[in-house]
């Protein structure tokens, strides 16, 4: 009997990884529940707030991972290496999303005018200021969605950031200020001296 | 250099956590009006940053995948682990990229290395077994009746002013002739077997080695060089007769001879100039297609060759 043999829900990532690959179904399973729903919450965020789109592309990568685990490049750490490939998901689902993209902005628009004009001058909770951040993250381009996302959502460093999407660490904050720029003119009714709403 | 240029505008972001507009040092105040319009729009920035940040991770909890998918996917992998194959192979190749290192350029030239001498046994292994063979066959032919002999033959001096494939014979002189040993197979039968290919033919000893173009020499492998008896010669009363090369790879036939009616030589070079001494024995004719002569090879670039001839 082996008294030091680690648990599954102790080993690291890429240890248990390891295991994936020489067929531990137990192993896998812990992987899948340390980051389905994180996951999840990433595609949701990157596709639109669509659940189901998410729930398919949570359950295409996992499959991805009993299908080719030797794809796992070991030089990195699990956790960068897995929002990378959710993040080329992501910019291959725009390609074929290209066409229909323009409505989609469209009607984004329009949802965030009318929610405007509902809203404005009234105080606002949080699910509103969530609902319209949504809105407004949606008509952002990808790169800064996905950067905005790993940083406030998933709580990446920006170090972890720079090698999901494989740029510069100087990149990643640059991209977030100017994210955070941009947010902060389009959601100025929630700022503390302005005439519209104050976040609660 | 100014001090604030230690400063790059996205850094804004780690102050705007941190500090409000009031509690920056002077020096940072001005890093930030450079990027900033004002200090009501840090305010608001930091205001939208800090409800960002309460936001988002707000509503975590309630956003999770489906069970079924769960469930679908630990039964995708229980299907694919009995294939056990594909299982075992991922991991020895997963195992084997950590544990030798590739990255390392000691390990590739030892990878490389490793396979050069791998591929060059199994090459020496198989070289080795036809050696092999063609001894076996030598025996065993000599085993039936005709016991193997040492014979010395002429060594045929190449005719360097032969035209490419086109090459008339030369015949032996004396002064050409050098003692040299040459195994000269043969093999079990007699010229009455030959008769059997073709019962029209002549029972008499008269041998034709070919008849207009048709003789060929056959060879073991595409490299060997393809050469053909053009002359119809009776070798009972010619010693001479011409061999033309009709393969392009090979082959400036340079001379030929037939020293009776039951057996001669020829020397053919390659384009690579590789010489090739070929010697036959009628005698070793058979009816069945086998070979009768097998020839000297005295090159390393082709596998030897056999000899065939028709029978009339």
């Amino acid at each position: 009997m082996n008294l030091f043999r680690p648990t599954y829900e102790t080993e690291k990532d890429e240890q248990l990884m390891k295991r994936v690959a020489h067929g531990d179904g137990k192993a896998f399973g812990v992987l899948y529940d340390r980051y389905s729903s994180a996951l999840f919450r990433y595609f949701h965020r990157m596709l639109w707030q669509n659940k189901e789109k998410a729930e398919d592309f949570v359950q295409d990568l996992f499959m991805k991972i009993i299908h080719k685990p030797e794809s796992f490049d070991r030089e990195r750490k699990f956790i960068t290496w897995l929002y990378s490939v959710a993040h080329n998901m992501c910019k291959n689902e725009y390609r074929s999303q290209e066409v229909r993209k323009p409505v989609r902005e469209e009607k984004a628009v329009y949802a965030l005018a009318g929610e405007h004009g509902d809203s404005f001058g009234t105080r606002v909770d949080r699910k509103m200021f969530m609902k319209k951040l949504a809105t407004e993250l949606d008509l952002l381009d990808e790169s800064q969605r996905t950067t905005f996302l790993l940083r406030y959502e998933e709580n990446f460093s920006i170090k972890e950031i720079a090698d999901v999407l494989e740029c510069s660490e100087g990149t990643v904050k640059s991209r977030l200020f100017y994210t955070l720029k941009k947010l902060s003119g389009r959601l100025e009714e929630f700022a503390p001296d302005s005439k519209g709403v104050k976040l609660s | 250099m100014k001090e604030h240029m230690k400063y790059q505008p996205e850094d804004i972001e780690a102050l705007l956590a941190e500090k409000s507009y009031r509690e920056l040092y002077a020096e940072e105040k001005k890093f930030v009006l450079e990027h900033l319009a004002s200090q009501e729009e840090y305010e608001r920035m930091r205001e939208t940053l800090l409800s960002i940040r309460g936001g988002v991770g707000g509503d975590k909890e309630d956003l999770h995948p489906g069970e079924h998918v769960r469930e679908r996917l630990m039964k995708e992998f229980e299907e694919k682990k009995r294939r056990g194959a594909i299982i075992w192979w991922n991991g020895l190749l997963i195992g084997m990229r950590d544990t030798l290192r590739f990255d390392l350029p000691i390990v590739r030239y030892g990878v490389a290395v490793v396979a050069i001498v791998i591929g060059s046994f199994i090459w020496l292994s198989r070289s080795g077994n036809d050696k092999g063979n063609e001894m076996l066959i030598a025996g065993k032919s000599d085993s039936v009746n005709v016991p193997q002999q040492i014979v010395p033959q002429p060594v045929i001096v190449k005719n360097d002013s032969v035209e490419p494939n086109t090459v008339p014979a030369k015949s032996i002189t004396n002064e050409n002739i050098q003692p040299k040993k040459i195994i000269a197979k043969k093999k079990q039968g007699n010229a009455n077997d030959a008769n059997v290919l073709n019962p029209s033919a002549d029972t008499s000893s008269r041998q034709i080695l070919a008849t207009n173009n048709s003789a060929d020499t056959r060879h073991d492998t595409d490299l060997a060089p393809k050469i053909m008896l053009s002359n119809s010669q009776d070798v009972n009363t010619a010693n001479t007769f011409t061999m033309n090369a009709t393969s392009a790879v090979t082959t400036n036939v340079t001379s030929v001879t037939c020293f009776s009616s039951t057996n001669g030589s020829a020397t053919v070079t390659s384009n690579g100039g590789t010489t090739y001494d070929y010697s036959w024995n009628m005698n070793g004719a058979t009816n069945d297609g086998t070979p009768a002569v097998r020839s000297r090879n005295l090159g390393q670039d082709v596998n030897a060759l056999k000899l065939f001839y028709e029978l009339k």
